[in-house]
Formats: structure tokens, C-alpha cells, sequence
């Protein structure tokens, strides 16, 4: 399902919230996109975006979500990394850096 | 793995109504304030940091509904919505869902009817354990009658099979039971071997069942009680068991209560052992008198078990050439034996009927609805244009279909359950046996379901498809009206109402020739006053009452007893009374031949003295029979009986001889007749047959039907004959204890119900052509609404825009009639005993119906007529 309004590739922001999981340890939506941002360098990533691919990774059982408090004690929805997902993750990134270097290759021959 | 476990997140989330969307809203709450905190800290106004987080965020009302369908089932959310709006709309218009609901209610419930009644007769079954693997046993003979099996062939059968875990016997017989302190009662008995019970059914709710020892010859007398006999005339007394009953005078003890509808098919109410059936070990291997069953043992096949059967049978011919040589077994299972199969050509109209009812009653539903198709033709094409797919406007539609539907089922369900009680409630209650019974169950739920969906096929999935192909642009310029009708479409509904018609020409036809050919009673019968007679049925034991004089004498006793009483005006006994049968008997003259048409069978019935006074009835001609002693060689003959043989002759004093139908060939004993007596049927439904009266005392069936004329309230009679009986015999039950009017009512009981059906079927079909004929005329004048404006405008007077439509009407009415007519024929000569075109002869019954169809035309042209009528042709014009 493609998610709207993102110029992030399709599958690519699931990857990447997956990744900012297993590196970060557990946080809430807002600290999630913040993060991706600042990683990607300022990627024009709509925050929202990140909700129905939080839904989507959930529904697959690779992230779980439990109430907590955030830094300035606000309520907030933290997501975690399940063994399930450290498991897609390592499958996903596998494919991603083939897919990567694949593409490059064909775009060198090509130059 | 992944896939299925998105999909039960999703179902969950429907199912435990997750609050998904709450947790979304305070997520997003809580992002927004964050990032307003944020920029708010890098030293952005408030109120502009909050703008700036809501730009960054993205549209929030765009990532709900990404979210939304991201999770939960949203078919699901979309077709409640469309319930509740089908449910809205259907409100608005009540008139049509009203009509179209009964409409379907009656198709539905009728078929439902039908098929609770065809699902007892032939599809459930006796109500046992794996009934497929139990098989019957009967003999087929030479002249291909299916009979019982001997005591003697059962016994050889039992003992030398391999593929059954038992075979075992019963038969039926009536007992008497008394010498527990009450007034002797006759009950149904049955006669059944040992492990009867275990291998078939039949459980006892007290006490235990009967062993293979009970069943020994020798062995200690035992009864089991139904559970029916056991709260009625024991009040259900646990004391009961172990206690010594007196069953046809021998002692017995009960030893256990077996449940009335154990899955045992028989209606008995006492059960015995096999081995204590009077003069079973003495029976002849031609008395085929016992039905057999056995269950297949596991691990071999029915078919190993039929061919075990056969050759055990064959051995059996060779061994006993003088009884069996012409004798094979037939082995069918159990429910084959006792139902008949649904596919059997006795059902054919019934499944027909309940086919053609719901078919009728959808395809009119199908009608009404394009009848009002009009307003929705607009609103479907409002909701194409605005980016509705087709799917989506056909599952609207499909949806407001099974609304109606489904209100038309639960309706259907309820006239269904009425209209099988009341059914059953014109069948004598012991007419059918417990296996008969006409019930809802699982099976006519789901033919319920499965016929409503198919409803909803006919009636909304077809003109569903055909509307939303709907053009979009033609209809929104057109201000929405009249897409003409095609002429196939057209064409559809004209055939569609004519074969409406038509079947209910066929069934009124039906009703009309029944009320015709039903016949009436018989002048002599008018005049027998039937609610003062009682009658009872006396069986004599053969063991007190051996020969015929025993019984001849037992009746005079009583009737002498019983005339001595004030309230007591006559009494008499007979074979059987009116309408109970009569025996078949060949007729042979003494000096003259048979007249060369007539048949050579008259039917036999053996009264006492007084019969005819008893009855009311005067002879027509001759001296009174039989006289006091009744013993004397002579008969009276009845009026068609005269008709039929004595044509010139006069039959006074003339000798015939009558025997057995099948009895070899004797010399004749001559009876004299002495007298002619008038016109009583013996078997309903029949013309009157030619009767001869023996006596009964030369006859004395250990049977007989006791008639009691009362001068009084023949309720108060039951107790006094009963006592009376007992002060002659102590342990003598009289039994079917009624008047001579119940004995008439449940004798005729067949043919009423039948009229009831079809009756019921026609006024179903006239009602529903009535509703299709307003459904076509209805939606003729939507669609000719210009047409009529534009002829009104041109001064067509409101009589002509009336002929305009009735003509139409009175067309489809005229073909309906003329092919219902040929439809009539077709159908007589096939399942009419009578001429095949008795209807063309039947002016009355003609004009009738053509004079009801032209009535349900005039009812169902009469609100369509109306508005065309009052049309303003100013707007009809304009609107269009």
C-alpha cells in the first residue's frame, strides 16, 4: 500500500522506522520522525506519514506499542522493536543493500 | 503466516471494537504538541508554532482516513452502512416495502410450508444412530409383493451372518392390558426380539431394556412401558417397575419405561418380548408376518451385507423349495423402508408448487421494484456521476434486496410454522406416527436462508446489474425519467404476468373441479343423525371367545343390557361402520350370468340386528335383517348393487353367492336376498359401492364396531357402555370410543386437506397475480407518464387515458386466461383420474374464473388508473 503524500519509495519508510527502532530503543511517534529526519538529512517527510506505517508494522507484529510518558511528561504511545522485527529488519536491509548495489551496477554500465 | 496475521488484527479490531481511533487522535495530539513545544523553544509565537506543526505533520484528516482503512474490516463498516440506509429508505416507502415484503413473505413461507412437510415425509429420517447402516429385510414373492418375513426364516437368517452385529424382529399387535387396578385399556403393542432396542433404537428413560434372555422361550413374561402409557395411566409411578401387569390376561412384569419417540419405528405404547407372541414357534414358514432389521457391523459394507442377505436367501429357497422357491429378500435401508424418497412422483407437485410460489413472488417483488425504478434510476445516476463504482451501486441495491428479504423470511418463517399447524391440526392426531412430524429443524432453516437468498437473486441481483448500467448522461439531462422500456423487457413482463395467470387459472380450475367432484353425501347418509350415534371398538379375545357363537352371543348380551337403559335407544354391531371400509368380495349369481358390464367385485360388511334402525335408516325394500337369532343364509343388497346386477330382475329372493376375492375355488354356499337397503358409503372419497349385509353372526369378526343410538348427550354414554362391558367381562377394553360425526370428519380427513392446500394455494396465487398486475400497470403509466400528458393535453378525456391502460391490461389478462385454460388440460390429463377436458364442459366453473380474473384485474388497475387519470398534463409534460 502506497502511502500518500511521501517521497520516501514504497517499503523504505518501514525500513527505516524498523532500523531507528532496533538503534534507538523504544520512542514515540514524534521522536520516531524527528529521528528519521535528522538521519536522512532533512528528508520532506510529512510526520503524519509515519502513523499508517506504525499501524501497518504493528499489525505484522514486528513493533508492539505501550503507553508511557514522554521527556516533558506528555503522554505518548512508545513503539519497540519485537524479535520478529529484528528478524524482517536483517532480511529487509539483506535486500535493500542487494537492490542498492544491483541498481548501481546497472546505472554505471549504463554511463 | 504475516498475511493472516494482518487479517486477525483486522477482525479483532472489529470484533473487540479496539479504540483505535481514540489512540490515533492522541497520538496525533501529542505529536502536534510536541512539535508546537519545539518550535515554540526555538522561539516561534505560540500560535504560529502551532501552525508550523500542523504543516509539518501533513493533512491530519488524510492520515485518519489512511489509518481507517489500514484497519478493521471496512467491508464490514460499509455494509452496515448500507443497511441502516437501506433501512431508511425502505421506511420512507412504505407502501412498497410493505407489499413487497408480504409478497415475498408468502413465497417464502409457503415454500417453507411445503418443504417442512416434504423434509418429514421423506428427507429426515427415523431419528437414530447412523441410520444409513441399518437395513431392512422384507421378501418379495412371486406376484412382486413386498411382504414380512417368517419366524422360521428369521431364525435360520439370525444365525449364519458375518456382516451384521444383529438381526433382529418385530411386529405390531394390539394388547390388552389390565389387572393393575384400573378399567382394562387395548394399547398398540409390538413384539420385539431381544436386542431390539440396542441394535436400532429405543431407549429406556427407566428401568432397563429387554435382554437376550427375556427373550428366551420359557423365560419369565416381561413388558416394557412407553413413556406416554406410563405418565398416563401409571401418573408415572417409578413403583411401577417390578410390578405384575395382566397383558391379554397372562401376567407380566414390567421391567423399564422406554421413551415413546425412541428412533424404534412404531407407535407402540407396550412392548414384549418376541418369544411371548401367541403361537410364534407355531407359525407356518409361509406367515410372513415379521419386519426385520439389522445393523452392518463395522468394518463391512452395506453392499457385503445386501449380497449376505440375497444369498442366505437363495440358500433358503433351495432348502425350502414348497415355501420359498418363489420367495427372494429385498434389503433397503431403514429410512428407504419408511419414508418415501423425494424424488418419488407423488412429490413431483408439490415440489412444484413450492418452486413455482417463490419464483412467482420474487419475479412480482422483481416488478415492483422497477416500478418504482424511476426515482432510483435518478438517484443511481446522481450517485455514478459523483464517482460511485458499479460494484458499490450493485451492492446497495443487493443489500436493500436482503433487507426485504430477510423481513420476508422471518414473516415467511412465521406463516410458515402457522400454516403447518394448521395442517397438521386437520390430520387426525394418530394418522401419522411419531416419525412424521412436521417441525422446524436445522434442514428447514437452511432451505429458508438458501430459498430467501435466492429470492434476492431474482428480485434485486438482475434488475440491480441492469440499473446500475445505467447512462449516466442521458438520465441527468432527461431530468431523470423514462429510458424507454426495451421492447425485450417489455416482453419479459408480458410473459412473466401471463404465466401468473395462467397457474392461477390451473389452480382454480383445480378448486373448482375438486368442489365439483368432491362428493357429496348420499341422500340416504343427509339423513342419519351421525352425533347420536356412538360408536366403539370391541376385539374379543380369541382365547375367551373362540368361535362365532361366543362372539354373535357376547353382542346380544350386551345389546340386551345396553337396551334395557332409558337413555339407550338401539343398538347394533357391525364389521365397521360407515366409512370405515368394507371387505372385497367376488359376486356370482345362482340361475342368471352377470350383467356383461358389470364388474364382478361388491364390497361385504357383516351387521347385527337393528343396524339400519341404529342408524336412523329404514330399508328401501324387504323385510329387516338380520332377525333376533340372525343365523339364516340370507343378505340385503344395497340400492347401486341392484343398480349395477339387478337392472331387470327383481332382486327379492333371488340367490347369489359371495367369497374371498383371492380364496380357491369352493362350492358356492347360496344366501338369499331379502331386502334392499339404502346408500351408505363404506370408503370415503369413492362413488357409493354395491354393498351386500351378511349377518355378523355368521360371520363374528373377533373385531367389531359397537353403534350406540342415544337418546340423550352421547358424552355421558362412554362411561355406561364401559361399564356395562365390564359387568359382561371384566377385561374387555372398548376402544376409539366416538360418534358416528367424528368417525365421518376423520374418515374424510384426506380429502380435506388436500382441498385445504390447494385451496390455500389459489388464494395465495390470485393475491400474488393481483400485486404483479399492479406492479406492471404501475410501472406502464411511470413510463408512459408524457405519453398520457401529451394525449391529455390534445383533449383525451379521462375515460380514454383509462381504456388506454385497462386495454393493456385486459390483453395480458385474456392470454393468462386462454393459456391457463390449455395449461388446465395439460395438467388433468396428467394427474386427473377424470376427463382431461372436463373444464372445457364446465361453463360455470369457466365463467367463474374469468369472472375473478377480470376482478383482480379491476383491483389491481384501480390506484394506477387513478393517477394516470389525474395527471395535470401540464407537468406530466414538464416533468418529463
Amino acid at each position: 500500500m502506497p502511502t500518500p503524500d511521501s517521497e520516501v519509495p514504497y517499503g523504505t519508510l518501514d525500513l527505516m522506522v524498523l532500523k531507528t527502532l532496533a538503534v534507538m530503543g523504544p520512542l514515540h511517534g514524534y521522536g520516531l520522525a524527528r529521528r528519521i529526519e535528522q538521519v536522512t538529512g532533512g528528508l520532506a517527510l510529512n510526520q503524519g506519514t509515519i502513523y499508517p506505517a506504525l499501524l501497518r508494522l504493528e499489525q505484522k507484529a514486528w513493533i508492539k506499542s505501550s503507553w508511557g510518558t514522554s521527556d516533558n511528561n506528555r503522554r505518548a504511545r512508545f513503539y519497540a522493536i519485537t524479535a520478529a522485527g529484528r528478524r524482517q529488519l536483517a532480511a529487509e536491509a539483506a535486500l535493500w543493500a542487494r537492490t542498492v548495489s544491483m541498481v548501481n551496477r546497472l546505472l554505471e554500465d549504463e554511463s | 503466516m504475516t498475511r493472516i496475521r494482518v487479517w486477525l488484527s483486522r477482525v479483532l479490531d472489529v470484533m473487540l471494537r479496539r479504540g483505535r481511533e481514540e489512540r490515533l487522535d492522541e497520538e496525533i495530539r501529542t505529536h502536534l504538541d510536541l512539535l508546537t513545544d519545539e518550535y515554540v523553544a526555538r522561539g516561534m509565537p505560540r500560535a504560529e508554532a502551532a501552525h508550523a506543526a500542523r504543516r509539518a505533520f501533513g493533512g491530519v484528516d488524510q492520515l485518519k482516513v489512511v489509518h481507517r482503512e489500514q484497519r478493521g474490516l471496512p467491508i464490514v463498516d460499509a455494509v452496515a452502512q448500507d443497511v441502516r440506509f437501506a433501512l431508511r429508505l425502505l421506511r420512507r416507502d412504505r407502501g412498497f416495502s410493505m407489499t413487497a415484503i408480504l409478497v415475498l413473505a408468502l413465497g417464502i413461507g409457503v415454500n417453507n410450508m411445503l418443504f417442512t412437510i416434504l423434509n418429514a415425509h421423506t428427507l429426515r429420517g427415523l431419528p437414530i444412530d447412523r441410520p444409513d447402516r441399518v437395513l431392512a429385510v422384507s421378501t418379495i414373492d412371486d406376484r412382486n409383493q413386498d411382504r414380512g418375513v417368517s419366524y422360521a426364516d428369521f431364525s435360520d437368517l439370525r444365525d449364519g451372518l458375518h456382516t451384521f452385529m444383529g438381526l433382529v424382529a418385530f411386529t405390531n399387535a394390539p394388547v390388552i392390558v389390565s389387572g393393575d387396578g384400573q378399567a382394562p385399556a387395548r394399547f398398540e403393542g409390538a413384539f420385539i426380539s431381544g436386542d431390539a432396542f440396542t441394535i436400532v433404537g429405543g431407549r429406556p428413560v427407566l428401568g432397563r431394556a429387554f435382554s437376550a434372555n427375556d427373550d428366551r422361550a420359557g423365560a419369565a413374561a416381561v413388558a416394557l412401558i412407553g413413556s406416554g402409557a406410563w405418565q398416563t395411566r401409571y401418573g408415572a409411578d417409578r413403583g411401577i417397575l417390578g410390578r405384575s401387569v395382566l397383558v391379554n390376561g397372562a401376567p407380566a412384569t414390567v421391567i423399564g419405561v422406554v421413551a415413546d419417540r425412541s428412533g424404534f419405528p412404531s407407535t407402540a405404547e407396550i412392548w414384549l418380548p418376541l418369544s411371548q407372541l401367541p403361537g410364534l414357534s407355531a407359525q407356518k414358514r409361509s406367515d410372513r408376518s415379521l419386519v426385520v432389521f439389522g445393523r452392518v457391523r463395522d468394518g463391512a459394507t452395506v453392499d457385503d451385507a445386501r449380497a449376505e442377505i440375497l444369498a442366505a436367501s437363495d440358500r433358503m429357497a433351495g432348502d425350502h423349495p414348497d415355501t420359498n422357491k418363489h420367495v427372494r429378500a429385498r434389503v433397503v435401508s431403514i429410512n428407504e423402508r419408511y419414508f418415501l424418497s423425494w424424488t418419488h412422483p407423488a412429490w413431483f407437485a408439490f415440489i412444484a408448487a413450492g418452486c413455482l410460489v417463490v419464483l412467482i413472488s420474487s419475479a412480482n417483488v422483481a416488478n415492483l421494484m422497477l416500478a418504482r425504478a424511476v426515482a432510483r434510476t435518478r438517484e443511481i445516476a446522481v450517485r455514478t456521476s459523483l464517482g460511485a463504482s458499479r460494484l458499490r451501486i450493485v451492492r446497495q441495491l443487493l443489500i436493500e434486496g436482503s433487507v426485504l428479504a430477510a423481513c420476508g423470511a422471518v414473516l415467511g418463517l412465521g406463516l410458515a410454522i402457522a400454516g403447518v399447524r394448521l395442517f397438521r391440526s386437520a390430520i387426525p392426531a394418530d394418522a401419522l406416527p411419531y416419525w412424521l412430524e412436521y417441525s422446524t429443524d436445522s434442514r428447514v432453516i437452511a432451505a429458508l436462508v438458501t430459498v430467501s437468498a435466492a429470492t434476492v437473486f431474482v428480485f434485486a441481483l438482475l434488475p440491480a446489474i441492469h440499473s446500475s448500467k445505467t447512462d449516466v448522461n442521458g438520465v441527468l439531462k432527461d431530468e431523470g425519467v423514462t429510458i424507454p422500456a426495451s421492447r425485450g423487457g417489455r416482453r419479459w413482463t408480458t410473459a412473466f404476468l401471463t404465466a401468473e395467470f395462467a397457474l392461477a387459472v390451473v389452480l382454480m380450475a383445480q378448486v373448482s373441479l375438486s368442489l365439483r367432484v368432491d362428493r357429496p353425501p348420499l341422500p340416504s347418509e343427509r339423513a342419519i343423525d351421525t352425533r347420536d350415534v356412538l360408536t366403539a371398538t370391541v376385539t374379543l379375545p380369541s382365547e375367551r371367545y373362540p368361535t362365532p357363537q361366543h362372539r354373535s352371543d357376547f353382542y346380544r348380551h350386551f345389546a340386551e343390557r345396553l337396551r334395557a337403559r332409558p337413555d339407550i335407544a338401539s343398538v347394533s354391531v357391525a364389521s365397521a361402520p360407515p366409512l370405515m371400509g368394507a371387505a372385497e368380495r367376488r359376486i356370482t349369481f345362482a340361475g342368471r350370468t352377470r350383467p356383461p358390464d358389470a364388474q364382478d367385485t361388491v364390497r361385504s360388511v357383516s351387521i347385527g340386528p337393528r343396524y339400519f334402525e341404529t342408524l336412523g335408516l329404514a330399508l328401501v325394500r324387504g323385510r329387516s335383517f338380520p332377525d333376533e337369532d340372525g343365523n339364516q343364509p340370507n343378505v340385503l343388497v344395497n340400492e347401486e348393487l341392484v343398480r349395477q346386477f339387478f337392472a331387470e330382475v327383481d332382486p327379492i329372493g333371488q340367490r347369489i353367492a359371495i367369497t374371498a376375492p383371492n380364496a380357491p375355488a369352493a362350492p358356492e354356499s347360496w344366501v338369499t336376498i331379502v331386502g334392499i337397503a339404502p346408500d351408505i358409503r363404506q370408503r370415503p372419497g369413492n362413488d357409493a359401492d354395491p354393498i351386500v349385509y351378511v349377518s355378523y353372526a355368521s360371520t363374528a369378526s373377533v373385531t367389531a364396531t359397537l353403534l350406540v343410538r342415544s337418546r340423550t348427550d352421547t358424552s355421558a354414554l362412554a362411561t355406561t357402555l364401559r361399564d356395562e362391558a365390564a359387568a359382561l367381562d371384566s377385561n374387555l377394553p372398548l376402544y376409539r370410543m366416538r360418534t358416528l360425526a367424528q368417525v365421518v370428519r376423520d374418515a374424510q380427513w384426506n380429502g380435506r386437506v388436500a382441498r385445504m392446500l390447494i385451496l390455500t394455494l389459489t388464494i395465495i396465487a390470485v393475491g400474488l397475480s393481483t400485486v404483479g398486475m399492479y406492479a406492471v400497470t404501475a410501472h406502464a403509466v411511470t413510463q408512459q407518464t408524457r405519453e398520457i400528458g401529451v394525449r391529455m393535453a390534445l383533449g383525451a378525456r379521462p375515460r380514454q387515458v383509462a381504456q388506454l391502460i385497462l386495454r393493456r391490461a385486459m390483453f395480458q389478462i385474456g392470454l393468462g386466461f386462454f393459456v391457463g385454460v390449455i395449461c388446465t388440460i395439460l395438467w388433468d390429463s396428467r394427474f386427473s383420474t377424470g376427463r382431461a377436458d372436463a373444464i372445457l364442459f364446465d361453463p360455470r366453473s369457466l365463467f367463474t374464473i374469468a369472472a375473478l380474473m377480470v376482478a383482480i384485474a379491476a383491483i389491481a388497475c384501480l390506484i394506477p388508473v387513478r393517477r394516470a387519470t389525474r395527471l395535470d398534463p401540464v407537468q406530466a409534460i414538464r416533468r418529463s
